[in-house]
């Protein structure tokens, strides 16, 4: 409920007394910044924007510096926004230069500024990290990089884009895992299958043409299109018969996610293509109220996406209302209600256009209507009347709408009196409301034709599955060739480490399936740290941490994992 | 070829004696819970053991001290010397003279012993025989066998044991009553490994039949422990585990059972005194005499064997007194004078297992040669007449190194489809794939049905018939499933280069792991282009952050790379190929490659226009500007 509500921020132009003549006044002075209609009024405050981030940039010391970032912080809030991230981008790099340069009183005062503009953002903290390195400066270098790793979840894309990662990055460890469980398999197993395909080949053929026709036998996928795809899952399905139990579970496993993980790719490429495209961005810095360089350009093209969404128009008009460009927001809200006239926000939102212009009466109406069509918005609509009726002097009726909404949610109620003096009456974010809705629409359903795609790769997966006991079974009155053993190297320390360096095939020998997967999960795991973000999607950090952390976690892991693995192996040798 | 299983399958004792029945060689591992042994047989007799937990060296140490061999101080400056040296501690007493090499190979032999009646109190725990051509002991040992183990320890159990102060429930009456499910020999294919159902013939299969119940011998001997200890007792130490009820279907029970089961000389007159006593006799004490005939005077008339149907005369005082196939020696003896005075070399009849007196002061020479006599009524030694049916010897083993289940075989079944013919006849004939035990081929005197039921004659003797439930499936090596090392290699070979090729083609094309169907190239193709959008996004941050410092784009990619806006990765698309990168006063182009040339619908524009920080045109009001231009990305 409360999300629906935004309190006018000090914009300006609420602040006037009565809005600048709306309409024809307003009209012949609009132009559309790249798509989105800006007022004289608004491109004044984003020059003025400009002007002062020049200033920051001339500035030579801390005092002017702080004085320019609270002048452009001034600005921003007075058209709704509390964030400049490129601007706090902008001063990070300056302050990186200069630390370059080793001017690092700039570059200190530059990374505060940055750190004023946007705060909470990981990159500036690994920019002072960084600075503090370049000053020798290793305590706060230590701090800095403290400071910085959990802000990485803070900032809403670059979160979601490292959960996608995560995402994919999991799935490729187990296919990989997978795939490399199976060449333990077979080097493990593989002898016995080879041996017996061999015999068989062997009963009408030549020995020499039977092993031959055995290596073809398990080569021959490597002629197909999928090559290594292909080739691992006939080994798996030919080693069916020679697997222990808990090695068909992890056969099983294996291809059931091979056959689902087209389904889950499939829905996180739509929604990550819709998050990355530039009105979603910009919907997420609305939201947040971040004000960067191309936030109306991207705005104008989330209204030619979807040009005839109430939704959308109702978001547009509320930012042309955050940004004080009232009438404007007046058309917009219009259309909405034209559209679905129970939109209680958008009742709301005229009423309060209708007040601030003067015209109780219109406002009284609007209210009153708003407070009958949807209770979630009875409260602000009473509080909102109340005030209406207050203004034409109508006070039993005041008391009696205050009273209502009181009943409804008093303590809102009194928190909006308390700040009487700087909004007297409350809007309502029903544009902003729905940007959850705006990107599922963005996004949109899945075709049936991308399930038919999809449903063959878990149809390969079950048939496998079948083919695989399907073929045991046929073949297992004839019996399987001895498949234990263990590779020896000749040497008891070479075969110690032979078992440490070559995680999952001593569990391999030994048929316990779960064991050899873990252990094979773990060290490719730890290899593909590093590569956590290459293999999915980059996140787009303005400053680049490096890869150091995980190089340093992949090379300590894989260190201590091989120690724990020496270590068991010499306190359990017999 | 390995054999392992656990010990709620197979008792200790009846591997012990499988293993010696078939003269194997080979190492024998017993994991328990809290420690992990290691037994060495050559020929089917014990040469070595070793415990992980403590050394040989170890034991030694403790029983050289304990025995007197060694005093403390001794001993310490033996371990002193032995730092400083290096070497083994048990060259180093040889070579200092602390002992003669017979007295340590006599320590040593009955260090082994200890350590086996230890182990043999084990009653959970995993087995694993591995088979073998030679096993390395220490050089003079005196070979152990195992049925005199085993009938030493019948008496240790009688003892304070913390295994025998806890009676195992009733149920579990002796490990023989129970089912032999799951143990495994390998050598068949995974698959049938626990698999209980019957195999056609030539298969490779081998047919082990259920461990028969023995009842009566568990009970027997139970009654045993309830004999009164006096005529035991030494009159120094007496020994409380003569007075203590003996476990019940505990290793005794079990030891007792494979022992039947072997046919083994189990009732040998001159053994069981000495063995009843001997763990617990101080080396110079006092001889004590043990009265065979006392013992079975004061053995309980009416005790559980009776009521099963035993001859109720208990073990070993059944066997120690009179009967008409023990060994003359049956008078009461002066024990352990009596062993003393009749050195294994000297007495065919002695111990062939030495008491610690006897074993340090006169260490045996040669083997002593097994009595035969048999406990008529109890045991019958293997091989002897079976009323009513043929005579049953130890089946042949089906050849060298591959491990057989003690079957008896009738001697005319040897020669055609026994198992002695493996590969070519799998499936034993009937009368081989019992258990070559007497009690169970036929009822012994006194046998209940139960005895005779549970190993009785095969419903079908054709080695090609189906085989009753109550057979136990397993699997012997077949030379033509033995898989060549160079079929194993080729095997690994092909795995190792699938590994390679897989992490290479996986570094790559990591969109190949996650979608490697031909028909999904549609989607890879998509997640490349939102893996190629996501890095456009992060350049075009890091370029017009750069842009906002120094007023234009970089002239080259690299530049926002030494700037820290990028890291090296991002100069590179998703494929690892190099990106295009031109600069232009106001915008920039980025193209994806490929092996050099520009790849299709792989650019990306990137502009200071429709930014109000970067492009001061957008703010400029009035009518030149024209109409609304809407970017599309």
């Amino acid at each position: 409920m409360l999300a629906l509500l935004l309190p006018l921020a000090p914009i300006p132009a609420l602040a006037a007394p009565i809005l600048p003549p709306p309409a024809a006044a307003e009209g012949s002075s609009l132009q559309r910044g790249a798509g989105f209609e800006l007022t004289p009024v608004v491109r004044q405050q984003l020059k003025r924007i400009q002007e002062q981030w020049l200033q920051w940039v001339s500035a030579g010391d801390r005092a002017h510096s702080e004085a320019a970032v609270s002048e452009l912080l001034a600005s921003a809030g007075q058209l709704g926004m509390s964030r400049l991230p490129d601007l706090s981008l902008g001063a990070l790099a300056w302050g990186v230069e200069a630390a370059r340069r080793k001017d690092f009183a700039r570059a200190g005062w530059s990374l505060e500024a940055a750190e004023r503009l946007d705060p909470g953002r990981p990159e500036v903290a690994f920019a002072e990290a960084s600075v503090a390195q370049a000053a020798g400066a290793y305590p706060r270098f230590a701090a800095a990089l403290c400071r910085a790793c959990p802000r990485l979840f803070l900032l809403p894309l670059e979160r979601y884009l490292w959960l996608q990662d995560l995402l994919i990055w999991s799935l490729y460890l187990l296919l990989l895992t997978g795939g490399l469980f199976i060449g333990a398999l077979m080097a493990t197993r593989g002898g016995g299958l080879f041996h017996d395909l061999a015999r068989w080949f062997g009963r009408r053929l030549p020995r020499g043409v039977a092993l031959v026709l055995a290596a073809a036998a398990l080569l021959w996928p490597l002629a197909l299109p999928g090559r290594l795809t292909w080739l691992l899952l006939l080994w798996s399905l030919l080693l069916w018969g020679y697997a222990s139990s808990s090695e068909r579970v992890v056969l099983v496993g294996l291809w059931l996610l091979v056959g689902s993980a087209p389904l889950l790719i499939a829905a996180q490429e739509r929604s990550v293509a819709v998050r990355l495209s530039p009105p979603v961005k910009a919907l997420e810095s609305l939201r947040q109220r971040r004000l960067y360089g191309g936030l109306f350009t991207d705005l104008g093209l989330l209204r030619s996406s979807l040009p005839d969404s109430p939704a959308v128009k109702q978001l547009l008009a509320d930012v042309h209302r955050i940004l004080g460009q009232w009438e404007l927001a007046r058309r917009l809200y219009s259309d909405v209600l034209a559209a679905q006239p129970q939109n209680a926000a958008a009742m709301l939102d005229l009423g309060v256009y209708a007040f601030n212009r003067g015209d109780t009466s219109s406002a009284i109406q609007y209210f009153q209507q708003a407070a009958a069509a949807d209770p979630r918005h009875a409260a602000p609509a009473l509080f909102d009347l109340s005030q209406a009726y207050n203004e034409s002097y109508l006070f039993d009726e005041a008391h009696r709408a205050l009273a209502q909404a009181k009943a409804i949610d008093a303590e809102r109620v009194d928190r909006w009196l308390s700040g009487v003096e700087q909004e007297r009456v409350v809007t309502a974010g029903g544009g902003l409301a729905q940007i959850p809705d705006i990107e599922r629409s963005l996004i949109g359903p899945a075709t049936g034709l991308d399930l038919v795609q999809h449903g063959a790769s878990v149809a390969v997966a079950l048939g496998a599955l079948l083919l695989a006991v399907a073929l045991h079974l046929a073949r297992r009155p004839y019996g399987y060739s001895d498949t234990e053993w263990q590779w020896r190297l000749g040497h008891r320390a070479l075969d110690t480490w032979r078992r440490v360096l070559l995680p999952g095939l001593a569990s391999a020998e030994a048929g316990d399936g779960a064991r050899a997967f873990l252990a094979l999960l773990t060290p490719v795991g730890l290899l593909m740290l590093p590569w956590f973000e290459r293999i999915g999607y980059r996140i787009p950090w303005g400053y680049d941490p490096g890869n150091l952390a995980a190089w340093t976690l992949a090379v300590t892991g894989l260190l201590l994992y091989l120690g724990a693995r020496l270590r068991w192996e010499l306190r359990n040798a017999v | 070829m390995a054999v392992e299983g656990s010990l709620d399958l197979f008792s200790l004792p009846e591997i012990l004696q499988m293993i010696s029945q078939q003269g194997k060689t080979g190492i024998l591992t017993i994991q328990g819970q809290q420690d992990i042994v290691a037994i060495s047989f050559l020929a089917g007799d014990i040469v070595a053991a070793d415990s992980l937990a403590h050394t040989v060296e170890e034991g030694l140490a403790k029983l050289l001290v304990s025995e007197g061999l060694l005093s403390a101080a001794e001993l310490a400056r033996a371990g002193a010397e032995h730092q400083a040296s290096g070497g083994r501690l048990l060259d180093l007493l040889v070579e200092r003279q602390y002992l003669t090499r017979p007295q340590l190979l006599g320590a040593l032999r009955l260090q082994t012993i200890r350590q086996l009646e230890a182990l043999l109190r084990w009653q959970e725990g995993d087995f694993k025989f591995y088979g073998g051509d030679e096993v390395s002991y220490e050089e003079g040992f005196e070979p152990i066998s195992v049925e005199h183990l085993l009938l030493r320890t019948l008496a240790d159990f009688a003892g304070p044991s913390p295994a025998a102060q806890s009676r195992p429930p009733a149920g579990t009456a002796g490990a023989a009553v129970r089912p032999l499910l799951g143990t495994r020999i390998s050598g068949g294919g995974a698959g049938e490994r626990r698999s209980a159902t019957p195999a056609k013939a030539g298969s490779g299969e081998l047919w082990l039949p259920q461990v028969p119940e023995l009842p009566e011998l568990s009970t027997s001997t139970a009654s045993l422990g309830t004999a009164p200890p006096a005529a035991f007792q030494p009159s120094q130490r007496p020994s409380p585990a003569l007075a203590a009820p003996l476990p019940v279907g505990g290793p005794v029970a079990t030891a007792t059972a494979a022992l039947a089961a072997a046919g083994a000389p189990a009732a040998d007159r001159t053994e069981p005194p000495a063995v009843l006593a001997a763990p617990r006799l101080p080396a110079t004490g006092a001889a004590p005499t043990v009265p065979a005939g006392g013992v079975a005077a004061t053995a309980p008339a009416g005790g559980p064997a009776a009521a099963a149907g035993v001859d109720p005369v208990p073990w070993p005082a059944g066997a120690l007194s009179s009967s008409p196939s023990a060994p003359p020696a049956s008078d009461p003896v002066p024990w352990p004078a009596g062993v003393q005075s009749s050195s294994p070399s000297s007495s065919p009849g002695a111990d062939p297992v030495p008491w610690p007196a006897a074993a340090l002061s006169h260490p045996p020479s040669t083997p002593p040669a097994r009595p035969r006599g048999s406990a008529a009524g109890v045991l019958k030694p293997l091989g002897a007449s079976v009323a009513g049916g043929p005579p049953m010897a130890p089946a042949a083993t089906a050849r060298p190194g591959t491990m057989r289940s003690p079957a008896g075989v009738a001697p005319g079944a040897t020669s055609a489809g026994s198992a002695g013919s493996a590969g070519k006849s799998a499936v034993l004939p009937a009368v081989a794939g019992r258990r070559p035990s007497a009690v169970d081929a036929q009822a012994l005197p006194g046998q209940g049905p139960r005895a005779t039921a549970a190993g009785g004659p095969s419903p079908d003797g054709s080695p090609g018939g189906s085989l009753p439930k109550r057979y136990r499936q397993m699997q012997i090596e077949r030379p033509d499933r033995l898989v060549p090392l160079a079929h194993r290699a080729v095997a690994a070979g092909l795995a190792l280069a699938m590994a390679v090729a897989l992490v290479a083609a996986a570094r790559r094309a990591p969109d190949r792991v996650l979608l490697p169907f031909p028909w999904e190239q549609g989607e890879r193709a998509a997640f490349e282009r939102n893996q190629r959008e996501s890095l456009y996004d992060k350049i075009e941050a890091a370029a017009k952050t750069a842009f906002l410092r120094d007023g234009r784009f970089p002239d080259q990619l690299g530049q926002l790379r030494d700037s820290g806006l990028l890291s090296p990765a991002d100069l590179a698309d998703p494929g690892g190929e190099p990106l295009l990168y031109v600069a232009r006063e106001d915008s920039y182009t980025l193209q994806a490659t490929e092996a050099g040339r520009p790849l299709a619908d792989a650019d990306t524009i990137g502009a200071v226009s429709g930014n109000f920080l970067l492009d001061p045109t957008v703010l400029q009001s009035g009518p030149q500007n024209g109409p609304p231009i809407v970017l599309l990305d």
